[in-house]
C-alpha cells in the first residue's frame, strides 16, 4: 500500500512538474465544458439560411416562401439557378430551393419543388432537410385541404345526384321488367290470335247458295202464296158464291160474306205482304247477295289482311324477341348501371371521413420527449462527459505508461522487490484521480453554471459517480494496453488517437448509427463508447438506477475484465522483452508497432 | 577465505538464435570487488542482468547466500533477493524530474524501508556521494557525474550486501573516475561485495580483487587478479622515472642492444618497458642510465597490467 501511493505521488510530481501537463489537466475540462455550455446550453431551433430560385415568383410560390419566413427561416432570393446551388456549395446557405416555372396547382403542369443540399455537413443535413420540408408540406398540405375540400363537395354533390339517379334506374328497371312482362304477354296473345284464315269456315259459298236458295225459296214462297192466295181468293169466291147457295140466314150469309170479305181482304193483304216481302226479299236478296259478295271480298281482304297480319304478326314477334333481348340487355345494363351506382353510392357511403383537414392529416402527430424538455447540453451531455471520459483516459493512460517505459528510471525500478501489479495499479489510480478531478470539474460546472439536470444531494448522482468510475476504469485500463503494446510515444498516441476515434465515429454521435450497413451494426452495439454514452443517458436523462440498465452494465464489466487482461498481458510481455531489449545489440521488432 | 555470497552454476542465455552465454560458472566472495571483463556484446551487460534478476537464465541456476551455509534460488526468491543487491545501471537511472532528495526517498520506500529511515538514511547516502549540497536540485538538471553518484545513492537506499555496476565510469573524465572511484571504495570499505562491469581494465585492475574475463559468451579465465596475471602473463612492466628524462635515448640504446621488448610506452614522467625477461631489460636499462648519466627518481617492476592479461588470452 505503502508502495502504491508513493509511486502514485511520484505519478503527480511527474505531471505537475511539466506546466504544461497540469495546465491541461487543470484547465481542459474547464474550457471543454465552457465551450459546450455556451454554445448548447439553449434549446434554440436551428438557425437555416435558405436561397430560393423561381422563373417567375407567382403567388403560389410567394406562399410557400412567405410560410418560411413566418417560421423563422431567413430566406433570400437567388438571381439563378447555378448561382442558388453554388451559394450551398459555398456554405452561404443551408439549402437551395428551385420552384418551378408556372407553379400552379390544377394545371398540367409538374409541379416539382426542386431541393439542393449538402449531404457533407453529414450532422446537420437531415435536421435541414426535415425542418424545410416539414414547412413545404405545411404550405402543400394547406393546399392539399382547399383542394380535398372541393373533391368533397363535388362527392356529396355526386352523392345527392346518385341517390336521385338511382330511385329513377330502379323505376326504370322496374319499367324494364314490366315492359318485359308486357312484351311477353304480348307475345302470348300475339301467338293466342288465330290469324288462321278459312274462307270455308264463312261457308260463303253456302251463304250465297243458301242466299240463291233462299231468294229462290222465297220466290217459290211467293210464286206459291200468290198461287195460294189466288186459290184462296178463287176459292173465296166460289164460296161467295156457294154462300149465297146456302140455306143461312141472310145475317150469318151476311156474317159469312163479311167474313169471306174480311178474309179475302185479309188476302189481299197477304198478297200484299206477300209481294212487299216478296220485293223486300229481292231486295234483301239482293242486298245480300251484294253484301254476301262484299263479304266475300271483305273476307278475301280479311283473309288478305290475316295474312299480313300473320306475317306482321311474326315480324312483330321478331321484333318483340329483339326488344326482349334489348330489354334484357338494358336491363343487365341497368342493373350494372345500379350495382354501379349502388358500389359508388356504397364507396361514397364508405367514405366517413369527410372533413378535408383530417384526410390531408389523418393522423396528429404528438412529439412527446420521454425526458422533460430539456437544453442541447442536457440531451448532449451523456455523449460530452463519456467522450471526455474515454479521450482523456486512454490518451492519459497510454500516455503514463509510455512515461514509465521511456523514463530513464524504468530499468530500476525492474529490480526494486515491487510487484508489477503495484506499478500498473500506481498507474491506474494516478489516471482514475485525474479523471475523477476532471469530471467533478465537468460536472461542477454543468450543474452551478448551465444547469444541467444532475441533482447532486440524490441517488441519480451515486448511480453516476459508480458508471464515471466502471466507464474511466474500463478507458484507462484499453489506454495503459495500448501503453504498454506500443513500443515509442509517438506510435502509442496514434495508436490511443485512433482507437479512440474509432468508438467515435462507430456512434451515434455524428451519423445516426441506424445508417450503417446492418453487417456493421453489431460492431456499434459492441463499441464501449456507445455502450458507456447509453448508460450515463439511462442515468442522467431517464433517471434509472443501477438494477435497471439492462445489459449494458453487464457489457461494461465485461469490458474492463478485458482490458484489465489486455493490460495484465501487455504489461507481463513488455517487462520479459524490455530488458533483451535495452541489452540485445541485435534488436528485433517483436510487435509490429 | 571470505564465504561466497552469489553463486552462478552452469548459466547459459540466448537472445533468439543467438547464444550470449554459454555455461557461466562464477563464485563471488563476499566484500570483494569482482571484475567482469570482456570486449563489447562479450556478455557483460547480460550477466549482470541475469545476477540481478533483470532476465532470466535460459539454464543454470543463480543462487544468493542469505545465510550462513544457506544459498537461495534467485527464481524462487526474487523479491527477497532484491532486497540484498543493488544495481547501478550504465545510463542514468532515475526519475529526471524527482529532486536528488525525492529519488532516494522514492527507491526507499520501494524497498520497503520505512519513511523517516528513509528520510535519515537518504542524507547519509547523500553525504557518502557528495549529493548533499545538491538534494533540491532536479536530477535532470545534474551534471554527468552528479549524475553517475546519484545512480549509486539510489543502488544503495537499502543498505544492499551487493553492488552491481555496469561500467560505472564510462563517459567519466579521469577526475570524476577518480572521484568515483574513491566513492566505491568508501563503499565497499563498508562490507559490501561490488561486481563491476567494465571495459577499462587500468581500472579494474586498479581496484579490484577478482576478475572474470568472457569472451563470446564463455569464462576464459576467472580469478585473483594476481594469480590470473601470473598465470597468464609473460614479463615484466618496467617503470622508470628519471630526470632529465631523455627516454628516447634510452629506447634507441636498448634497440641497439637488441634487448626483447614487448611494448614501451613514455611520456613526459616516465617510461614504461614491458619486456618478457623483465630482469635482463632491467639490468639494461640502469646500465644505460648511468652511461646517460640520467638521475634515477623511481624505478619499479611490476606485474604487466591486465590488458596484457586480456589480449594474450583472447588473442589466444
Amino acid at each position: 500500500m505503502k508502495k502504491l501511493i508513493e509511486l502514485i505521488k511520484k505519478n503527480f510530481k511527474l505531471l505537475i512538474r511539466s506546466k504544461f501537463s497540469a495546465l491541461i489537466i487543470l484547465i481542459g475540462p474547464i474550457l471543454i465544458m465552457l465551450l459546450a455550455g455556451l454554445a448548447f446550453s439553449n434549446t434554440n431551433q436551428y438557425s437555416i439560411s435558405i436561397t430560393t430560385f423561381s422563373e417567375d415568383y407567382n403567388e403560389l410560390t410567394n406562399s410557400y416562401i412567405d410560410n418560411l419566413e413566418e417560421n423563422s427561416f431567413s430566406v433570400f432570393q437567388s438571381d439563378s439557378h447555378e448561382n442558388c446551388i453554388n451559394s450551398v456549395k459555398e456554405g452561404k446557405f443551408h439549402v437551395c430551393i428551385v420552384f418551378p416555372k408556372n407553379f400552379e396547382i390544377g394545371t398540367s403542369n409538374k409541379n416539382q419543388i426542386d431541393f439542393y443540399v449538402d449531404y457533407s455537413k453529414i450532422n446537420i443535413v437531415y435536421v435541414v432537410i426535415e425542418s424545410v420540408t416539414s414547412q413545404i408540406s405545411e404550405s402543400t398540405s394547406a393546399i392539399s385541404v382547399n383542394l380535398t375540400t372541393n373533391i368533397l363537395s363535388q362527392i356529396e354533390s355526386t352523392e345527392s345526384a346518385l341517390k336521385g339517379k338511382g330511385e329513377l334506374i330502379a323505376n326504370l328497371i322496374e319499367k324494364n321488367s314490366e315492359i318485359d312482362t308486357s312484351l311477353d304477354v304480348i307475345k302470348t296473345e300475339l301467338n293466342e290470335v288465330d290469324l288462321s284464315y278459312d274462307s270455308n269456315n264463312f261457308k260463303i259459298t253456302s251463304l250465297s247458295s243458301y242466299s240463291s236458295q233462299l231468294r229462290g225459296a222465297v220466290s217459290d214462297m211467293y210464286d206459291e202464296t200468290d198461287d195460294f192466295v189466288s186459290e184462296v181468293s178463287d176459292t173465296l169466291i166460289d164460296i161467295g158464291a156457294d154462300v149465297n147457295n146456302l140455306t143461312i140466314s141472310p145475317s150469318e150469309k151476311n156474317n159469312i160474306i163479311n167474313q169471306l170479305e174480311d178474309i179475302n181482304e185479309l188476302l189481299t193483304l197477304l198478297d200484299n205482304s206477300t209481294s212487299q216481302i216478296y220485293n223486300e226479299n229481292q231486295n234483301q236478296s239482293s242486298n245480300l247477295v251484294t253484301i254476301i259478295n262484299e263479304i266475300d271480298d271483305s273476307l278475301e281482304d280479311i283473309e288478305s289482311q290475316l295474312g299480313s297480319a300473320s306475317s306482321a304478326r311474326t315480324g312483330v314477334l321478331s321484333k318483340i324477341a329483339t326488344a326482349k333481348q334489348k330489354i334484357s340487355t338494358s336491363r343487365v345494363s341497368l342493373l350494372d348501371l345500379q350495382g354501379t351506382i349502388n358500389t359508388i353510392n356504397q364507396g361514397i357511403l364508405s367514405v366517413s371521413l369527410r372533413d378535408a383537414e383530417d384526410i390531408v392529416n389523418p393522423t396528429e402527430v404528438k412529439i412527446n420527449p420521454v425526458a422533460s424538455e430539456k437544453t442541447h447540453l442536457n440531451y448532449f451531455f451523456p455523449s460530452l462527459l463519456t467522450l471526455v471520459i474515454m479521450f482523456v483516459s486512454i490518451i492519459l493512460a497510454s500516455n503514463l505508461v509510455m512515461m514509465e517505459k521511456t523514463s530513464t528510471a524504468h530499468m530500476r525500478n525492474h529490480i526494486t522487490p515491487t510487484r508489477n501489479i503495484i506499478f500498473l495499479l500506481s498507474n491506474y489510480f494516478t489516471c482514475l484521480f485525474i479523471m475523477l478531478f476532471q469530471i467533478i470539474i465537468l460536472l461542477v460546472i454543468s450543474i452551478l453554471l448551465f444547469k444541467v439536470s444532475i441533482d447532486p444531494f440524490s441517488s441519480q448522482f451515486f448511480i453516476l459517480a459508480v458508471l464515471a468510475l466502471i466507464i474511466s476504469t474500463v478507458f484507462i485500463f484499453f489506454g495503459m494496453g495500448i501503453g504498454y503494446l506500443f513500443k515509442s510515444r509517438e506510435t502509442s498516441t496514434l495508436g490511443a488517437v485512433s482507437f479512440s476515434t474509432i468508438f467515435f465515429i462507430l456512434s451515434d454521435v455524428i451519423v445516426p448509427i441506424e445508417s450503417i450497413p446492418p453487417d456493421l451494426l453489431f460492431l456499434t452495439n459492441l463499441n464501449p463508447f456507445m455502450i458507456s454514452t447509453q448508460l450515463f443517458r439511462q442515468a442522467i436523462l431517464f433517471g434509472k438506477d443501477l438494477t435497471s440498465l439492462g445489459p449494458n452494465i453487464y457489457y461494461i464489466l465485461i469490458y474492463l475484465v478485458i482490458f484489465l487482461g489486455l493490460t495484465l498481458t501487455s504489461l507481463i510481455r513488455f517487462r520479459k522483452r524490455h530488458v533483451r531489449d535495452k541489452l540485445s545489440k541485435n534488436r528485433k521488432f517483436f510487435f509490429f508497432f | 577465505m571470505p564465504p561466497i555470497i552469489v553463486k552462478l552454476e552452469n548459466i547459459s542465455k540466448n537472445f533468439g538464435k543467438k547464444q550470449i552465454l554459454k555455461d557461466i560458472n562464477l563464485e563471488i566472495q563476499k566484500g570483494e570487488i569482482y571484475g567482469i571483463i570482456g570486449m563489447s556484446g562479450s556478455g557483460k551487460s547480460t550477466l549482470l542482468s541475469l545476477m540481478a534478476d533483470l532476465l532470466k537464465p535460459d539454464k543454470g541456476r543463480i543462487s544468493y547466500q542469505i545465510e550462513p551455509n544457506q544459498f537461495w534460488d534467485l527464481s524462487e526468491h526474487s523479491n527477497k533477493i532484491k532486497k540484498l543487491f543493488g544495481y547501478s545501471f550504465q545510463s542514468p537511472s532515475f526519475h529526471s524530474m524527482l529532486t536528488v532528495q525525492e529519488n532516494v526517498e522514492h527507491f526507499s520506500t520501494l524497498y520497503d524501508l520505512p519513511k523517516k529511515f528513509g528520510k535519515k538514511n537518504a542524507d547519509i547516502l547523500l553525504k557518502l556521494v557528495e549529493l548533499d549540497d545538491a538534494k533540491n536540485v532536479l536530477s535532470k538538471n545534474l551534471s554527468g557525474g552528479m549524475q553517475k553518484r546519484l545512480c549509486f545513492a539510489c543502488a544503495l537506499v537499502h543498505s544492499p550486501r551487493i553492488l552491481f555496476l555496469d561500467e560505472p565510469t564510462a563517459n567519466l573524465d579521469p577526475v570524476l573516475r577518480k572521484q568515483t572511484w574513491e566513492i566505491l571504495k568508501k563503499i565497499n570499505a563498508q562490507g559490501t561485495t561490488i561486481v563491476i562491469a567494465s571495459q577499462l581494465l587500468t581500472e579494474l585492475d586498479d581496484f579490484c580483487d577478482s576478475i572474470c574475463i568472457i569472451n563470446k559468451g564463455k569464462v576464459v579465465k576467472e580469478g585473483p587478479v594476481g594469480k590470473v596475471k601470473k598465470e597468464y602473463s609473460e614479463g615484466v612492466e618496467i617503470h622508470l622515472k628519471s630526470i632529465p628524462g631523455n627516454y628516447k635515448k634510452i629506447i634507441s640504446d636498448l634497440r641497439k642492444l637488441k634487448t626483447k621488448i614487448n611494448r614501451l610506452d613514455y611520456g613526459e614522467d616516465e617510461l614504461v618497458v614491458y619486456a618478457k625477461k623483465g630482469e635482463i631489460a632491467l639490468h639494461k636499462m640502469i646500465h644505460l642510465i648511468e652511461k646517460n648519466k640520467e638521475e634515477i627518481v623511481y624505478i619499479n617492476l611490476e606485474q604487466p597490467p591486465l590488458k596484457e592479461v586480456f589480449s594474450s588470452l583472447i588473442g589466444k
